[in-house]
């Protein structure tokens, strides 16, 4: 009998595997069936997540060499509380996103007269999973990539010159970013020998080509995570796709970037990645919450108002890290909260929105009166979500808060307490903003013809991101797998 | 079983909020019947609650939520009291919202949300720790803010925008203020009598976390110069302006106040570090401007906004003395002035659907048209003015008696005058409906009004009526309060 969890590493390979080739299923079987199959393998992925996170929170870390080649020569997918959790966050947003493109599946829908959206989503998915998976650097370049093509084709499909424009945006942050991150992976390289992230410690350690090699990496995942003043090609992408692409791309897709962006500032923590490095991150983040408030807050369109909200929340995740060193097990947790609720409430905020243009025929916010009357369900996912933009309990976004503030009190960073604090009274300015237009009485009185369509999807995401704070012994107990204290 | 109650007592609000939003526009009938079993559950199991708590064995139960965050719920005597005027009250006014609700839109809305606020405020009620009581306070100040803005119209949505600017800084204070809490005591939970010790800890620390946390709860109590939002929010539908702007919601900021002073800091500590000298002064201030303020409204809804602005600082000014009978009359005031003032706004919203009457000046003759609701105004008004033996007396005596012994004679005098002014704003509520109108009279083709409305209105007037009559009674409001207030001032040391 094998003992329990002994099939656990075979998990992380089928959780890359299994999205990958439903996608390339849903691509051959065609547009007739594509969705049927696309389905079939998002549940796959569901359950796949589902049982990684059970055997790390009952079983610890686990690691899979594949074909039993260890490092350097094999590839290794590793995966703790920290992976797991991520892991789930692409599961519940894929979830959702999946359903709710299967809803909107009706001839003249933004996205399911499109068929290739299945596959493409797919690869996306199972991209995001190796990258959250990978103990590897060079690996994790495979997924950026792949990340990035899926994502501008996904942006593109929409075919509208605006649409094509902002894919043109991201096609080009995307392969500048994967580039300046390649060419640091082959500095590193070179000077060490070694591509594996745990051994990257010692191998930039007291080797300068090694420690510009580790910046450029850095740097291109910054580009990639959308962190102010990297975040140009962010709000039109973002704003521009059809708003299932745009859930998962601010639900789940610039974490994916930040994640490794964490792992390599840890995993070289006694080389180069020092206080300076993450102090300077942290400013960037505090001018991100800002600047993406005030964005929101003067943006004229619903999508591009929840966009730029995802400028100001990356910049939270960045605005913490200043506190890792001294408290990375308390951080870490506070990263995994704020990463998990933004996740949900944003993709939540993307679905509603997608069904309030719907009813409205446009997304500006001066048609919108009235609509939060005939789309309740969608009006009440974005007051929800927004209760996570603000960090209001028991919202997981609050307990990061909480567990921030509480750090900087005790560690005298008392800065950063202020920020966090501040970025909630800014996101309140946005949100209620679009609230308050929603729920106005219609000017005009004539009914616009109701379309059948609700946002279902949206809504239990919002709900579970705005009570996260109840998940909290559950998520300590992933999060006590994982070690993000730097050696 | 005690564990049980306290479920149900939270529960049940929740189903009736979730039911409330899910449930299709027209079904009213289902609607009613949801969330007035949802209160008669409620208020059956904060029964069971009380008794508990009266017997010396609180429900309780505690979670570490996350790494070295600990919360918790405890129904103790305190929590007991303003979680039974809570829910007692929703009884009433769900089956009066079914009524004033009727042509109005968005009623799944309406409902939903102002169970939530009902939830939240028993949480308020039941938390066992500041952090806890934090996160259900802004709940509440979450959930009510649709229901200020539900008309739609830029009124209505101006006062929301209002409401959201002092309900959010005033969370920030809290949240600073939980924060700094947490950092002196990191498993802090209410004592009676107050847990903080002095030594240890710096005094400007001590004060810094007691003027915000003070600060937060003010601004939902409404003290001078934090209450701009209260006569602003009174554009919200009657039952809202009943059960929320004159009970749940502002007297969960008073509650929250009576937690940091008597079972945070403790009434002595308060007092060494200047807090509540400063804040009976605040408050003597809050009550004389609310009751002169009262004076000049025409319009009945500000008018009676202006009085609950006095009468909430009548509260806070009788905790902040140190003296337990004043305490005992403050936290009698906290169920007593709810009931009364209940009944004026659901007698204001009554005036308004049957005849359209909203100012003072066109109360003429109102009392012949709807003489039931009037006469249940009367003693409402009377006792808020404190006319004996009526509710408001009793317990504005006990406070007045207090201050007096705490040798506070300036509070007594605050006290005095602001009753003198209180008949002052009551006075025209009681003389005018009987008054012949000058002009045109009101029709009299139908006798009183919706029964819906009215038999509410005489419901909750008859519940005043008894808390005065059994004001010495066991097992009353006045006598928990009084056993709270010893807890306080002796059990605790």
């Amino acid at each position: 009998m094998a003992e329990p969890g002994a099939f656990a590493p075979q998990l992380l390979g089928l959780a890359i595997v299994v999205p990958l080739a439903a996608g390339a299923v849903s691509f051959a079987l065609g547009r007739a069936r594509a969705m049927a199959a696309a389905l079939l393998g998002a549940a796959a992925a569901v359950a796949l997540a589902a049982a990684v996170a059970w055997s790390v929170a009952t079983g610890g870390a686990v690691a899979l060499d594949i074909g039993s080649w260890v490092p350097p020569l094999g590839i290794r997918l590793a995966a703790d509380g920290l992976s797991a959790l991520f892991l789930v966050l692409a599961a519940i947003v894929g979830a959702a996103v999946s359903v709710d493109a299967a809803l909107a599946s009706r001839p003249g829908a933004d996205v399911a007269d499109r068929w290739l959206f299945w596959p493409l989503w797919l690869f996306l998915w199972s991209a995001v999973n190796g990258l959250f998976l990978t103990a590897d650097v060079f690996n994790a370049y495979v997924c950026l990539e792949l990340i990035g093509f899926s994502a501008v084709a996904l942006v593109a499909s929409k075919g509208s010159k605006a649409a094509l424009d902002a894919a043109l945006s991201y096609l080009f942050a995307s392969v500048l970013g994967a580039m300046t991150y390649l060419v640091g992976v082959g500095l590193v390289y070179l000077a060490s020998g070694t591509l594996a992230l745990d051994a990257l410690d010692s191998a930039v350690h007291g080797s300068a080509s090694a420690r510009i090699g580790l910046g450029l990496m850095l740097a291109g995942l910054v580009l990639k995570t959308a962190l102010f003043p990297a975040h140009f090609w962010l709000p039109t992408a973002h704003s521009s796709a059809p708003p299932q692409v745009s859930a998962a791309l601010s639900g789940v897709v610039v974490k994916s970037s930040y994640l490794l962006a964490v792992r390599l500032l840890v995993a070289a923590t006694g080389a180069g990645s020092g206080p300076g490095l993450r102090l300077t991150l942290a400013a960037l983040g505090a001018v991100a919450i800002v600047w993406g408030s005030a964005m929101a807050l003067a943006s004229q369109r619903l999508k591009l108002m929840i966009a730029y909200s995802t400028v100001a929340q990356v910049g939270y995740l960045f605005v913490m890290l200043p506190l890792l060193e001294e408290r990375a097990a308390t951080v870490g947790l506070a990263i995994a909260l704020h990463a998990l609720s933004h996740g949900m409430a944003k993709a939540a905020m993307f679905l509603a929105a997608g069904d309030i243009a719907d009813a409205a025929g446009t997304d500006r916010f001066d048609a919108l009166a009235g609509v939060g009357r005939e789309r309740p369900v969608a009006a009440l996912s974005l007051g929800l979500a927004g209760v996570t933009m603000l960090g209001l309990p028991p919202s997981g976004s609050f307990a990061a808060k909480w567990l921030v503030v509480q750090s900087s009190l005790a560690s005298g960073q008392w800065w950063i307490a202020a920020v966090v604090v501040g970025g909630g009274l800014l996101a309140a300015l946005y949100v209620f903003r679009a609230l308050a237009s929603l729920l106005a009485k219609p000017d005009r009185s004539e009914a616009r013809t109701p379309k059948p369509r609700t946002a279902w999807a949206a809504l239990p995401l919002a709900a579970v991101s705005a009570t996260l704070l109840l998940a909290g012994p559950a998520i300590s107990r992933l999060m006590a797998a994982t070690s993000l204290a730097g050696r | 079983m005690a564990v049980l109650a306290l479920a149900v007592s939270l529960i049940a609000p929740l189903l009736a909020a979730a039911g409330s939003l899910a449930f299709r526009e027209s079904w009213r009938r289902s609607r009613l019947a949801l969330n007035a079993a949802a209160a008669v559950a409620t208020a059956a199991a904060v029964g069971a609650l009380t008794v508990r708590a009266a017997g010396g064995t609180p429900a309780g139960v505690r979670a570490e939520i996350l790494p070295g965050v600990v919360m918790g719920l405890r129904a103790d005597l305190a929590g007991a009291l303003f979680a039974t005027m809570t829910s007692v009250l929703w009884v009433v006014t769900a089956v009066y919202a079914h009524g004033y609700m009727r042509n109005r839109q968005s009623q799944g809305r309406f409902f939903g949300f102002f169970a939530l606020a009902i939830f939240s405020a028993l949480g308020v009620a039941f938390a066992a720790d500041m952090l806890t009581l934090f996160v259900f306070f802004e709940v509440l100040s979450l959930a009510t803010y649709p229901l200020v803005t539900h008309d739609g119209s830029p009124e209505a949505r101006s006062a929301g925008a209002r409401y959201l600017v002092y309900a959010l800084g005033g969370g920030t204070a809290l949240l600073l203020g939980v924060a700094g809490l947490r950092a002196i005591a990191p498993g802090e939970s209410f004592v009676a009598g107050g847990h903080l010790a002095a030594a240890g800890t710096a005094v400007p620390a001590l004060r810094a976390v007691f003027a915000l946390l003070v600060a937060g709860f003010g601004v939902k109590a409404a003290l001078v110069p934090l209450h701009g939002w209260l006569p602003r929010a009174m554009v919200a539908p009657a039952p809202v302006s009943a059960l929320l702007h004159a009970v749940a919601v502002v007297k969960s900021g008073v509650f929250g106040i009576v937690r940091v002073v008597h079972f945070v800091y403790g009434p002595d500590l308060a007092a060494r570090i200047g807090g509540t000298p400063v804040l009976a002064a605040v408050a003597a201030v809050t009550v004389l401007f609310g009751a002169a303020m009262a004076i000049t409204r025409d319009d009945l809804k500000a008018r009676l906004a202006y009085s609950t602005i006095s009468q909430l600082s009548y509260i806070v000014l009788g905790l902040s003395l140190p003296n337990a009978v004043a305490l005992a009359g403050a936290l009698g005031h906290i169920v007593h002035h709810g009931v009364m003032k209940i009944v004026l706004f659901f007698w204001a919203g009554a005036l308004y659907e049957e005849l359209k009457v909203k100012r003072v000046s066109q109360l003429d003759g109102t009392a012949r048209r709807m003489p039931l609701t009037t006469l249940a105004a009367v003693s409402a008004a009377l006792g808020l003015a404190g006319i004996p033996p009526l509710a408001g007396f009793v317990t504005k005596w006990l406070m007045g008696k207090g201050a007096t012994t705490a040798g506070s004679a300036w509070a007594t005098l605050v006290y005095a005058g602001a009753g003198a002014l209180a008949v002052a704003y009551a006075w025209p509520l009681v003389t005018r409906p009987f008054r012949r109108p000058d002009a045109e009279r009101p029709r009299r083709d139908r006798f009183e009004g919706d029964p819906w409305l009215v038999v509410p209105v005489a419901v909750a007037a008859v519940l005043a009526l008894a808390l005065a009559a059994t004001a010495g009674a066991d097992a009353m409001p006045l006598d928990i309060a009084g056993r709270v207030a010893f807890d306080v001032f002796w059990r605790g040391r």
